[in-house]
């Protein structure tokens, strides 16, 4: 049998049942192909398949013919739907998430600092030097800057919030170029200065007057007896160099800075704080009572 | 001597527009009557003809030179057939038109069919679908048994006796209807 073997080939066909039976089967078979030739074609069907043939790529056509395309988009669809699923997995179910054993938490805000909570400018605390420490008046000088700290600390609480006089920011810039020894840290809590429990001011000391002036500005509250004022004046008229120093605050409060000038806090290198009085001069009222002897001052003439 | 469809079709992919025309011509007709004798209707016939046209130029290039294209062709359109069938209920000609084979009959073709054609046609669409397309691929389209057997997934030797026992059970039901005209024929 040649691979080309037809039925229609001589000889060929089933399993011999004798050469009649053979003819009879390919006669019935020849009519079998007359009876049902094959038909004509309708008279557009080359245009009509020419068209089809070039007809674009048509997504639904490729989806029909292509396995591996409906593959590709299952596969994208289901890709698609895993990560919102995914997504609503986590959300919904989520586990407690551990607490770390060390957190870094941002701080509270920190609540507005009034100027009372504001320290005085701290001066780092050191050792005094062998030799300072031996020196006389190192604990006076200590004391000096103290008291500078504090009189700062008191003139921007006066003006803390409020714009500052005119020309302040040289007079702060002043302030905080003093000769500054080394010392002790100093803190106020400036209104916890305590009450003066001094009532007579006839017999004060100048010293004395100018501790009650920075009690008086620490404090936030001031008051000014009018015996206090008739002391300082007193003493300004009939004092020298030194005592003038201790009053100059005072002066400069209370009538003209102007006068203060020149008298600077009566300690080596003590800073001139004509600048500090000239602004402190307006932020101290004065107290007017005259019922218990606090009358208000005299008009004062002027130093002699 | 003329040329092989086989060849048509590489003048096609040559370039050649003549050569597809050609192929249609002679091809078309064998797909369309294949169609009609598997069960379809006209317009069906003609559209699953055109689906395997598609297909078959779609697919050229996995067409090896040394097969023949008709038998490519037909096992295209058995497997379009196939599908067609699956999707839902073929669209079956009209019972008068199985014995017309398909298309209006002209005139002469109604004068010159005998009552024995149609019984053939009848008889043929009677069988069941394996034998019938058994005698449609070895029979009527004249495929080698090698191709028929390649096409159907039988071994050579079973085409040849299928065949054979296909013909057989066909006269068969003839035989009590035709006896005398058989006679005729001869």
């Amino acid at each position: 049998m040649s691979r080309e073997e037809t039925f229609w080939d001589e000889g060929a066909g089933a399993p011999s049942e004798g050469g009649a039976m053979q003819g009879d089967l390919r006669g019935l078979a020849a009519e079998l192909r007359e009876a049902w030739p094959d038909p004509s074609l309708s008279a557009d069907f080359a245009g009509r398949l020419r068209q089809r043939a070039a007809a674009p790529w048509r997504w639904r056509d490729a989806w029909r013919r292509e396995p591996l395309l409906r593959i590709a988009a299952g596969l994208l669809v289901a890709c698609g739907l895993a990560v919102p699923v995914m997504a609503m997995i986590r959300l919904l179910v989520v586990a407690e998430p551990r607490q770390p054993a060390v957190t870094l938490e941002l701080p509270l805000p920190r609540p507005a600092r009034s100027p009372d909570d504001e320290p005085v400018r701290a001066v780092p605390p050191a050792l005094p030097e062998p030799q300072e420490s031996s020196a006389e008046g190192w604990v006076p000088a200590l004391e000096r800057d103290n008291r500078f700290h504090r009189l700062a600390a008191a003139w921007r609480k006066r003006f803390a919030g409020r714009p500052p006089p005119a020309g302040a920011a040289e007079r702060l810039a002043a302030l905080d170029d003093p000769a500054v020894r080394a010392g002790l840290e100093l803190r106020l809590g400036l209104r916890t200065a305590a009450a003066s429990l001094r009532r007579d001011w006839s017999a004060a000391s100048p010293g004395e007057l100018w501790a009650e002036l920075e009690r008086q500005l620490c404090r936030g509250e001031p008051e000014i007896p009018a015996d206090l004022v008739a002391r300082a004046r007193k003493l300004w008229d009939g004092g020298d160099a030194e005592a003038r120093g201790w009053l100059s605050g005072w002066i400069a409060v209370l009538v003209d800075p102007a006068l203060a000038r020149g008298y600077p806090l009566p300690e080596p290198g003590g800073p001139d704080l004509a600048v500090f009085w000239d602004a402190a001069r307006w932020e101290l009222p004065l107290l007017e009572d005259a019922e218990d002897g606090r009358s208000p001052p005299p008009p004062w003439p002027g130093p002699r | 001597m003329s040329e092989t469809p086989g060849d048509l079709l590489a003048r096609f992919q040559g370039g050649d527009e003549d050569a597809f025309g050609e192929l249609v011509a002679r091809m078309g007709p064998r797909l369309k009557g294949y169609f009609l004798r598997q069960g379809a209707d006209e317009a069906t016939a003609e559209d699953l003809t055109q689906n395997a046209f598609l297909r078959v130029l779609q697919s050229a290039r996995r067409y090896r030179p040394e097969g023949r294209l008709d038998a490519f062709f037909l096992r295209v359109a058995r497997n379009l057939w196939i599908d067609h069938r699956r999707r839902g209920p073929p669209s079956v000609r009209a019972e008068g038109a199985a014995r017309d084979g398909g298309g209006a009959p002209s005139p002469a073709e109604l004068a010159g069919r005998s009552d024995r054609a149609a019984r053939l046609r009848q008889a043929l669409a009677d069988l069941d679908g394996d034998t019938r397309e058994l005698l449609e691929l070895a029979v009527l389209q004249g495929l080698p048994y090698r191709d028929v057997a390649g096409i159907l997934g039988i071994p050579v030797g079973t085409v040849k006796s299928r065949v054979f026992y296909a013909l057989r059970r066909l006269r068969e039901q003839l035989g009590a209807l035709a006896e005398e005209r058989w006679e005729d024929v001869d």
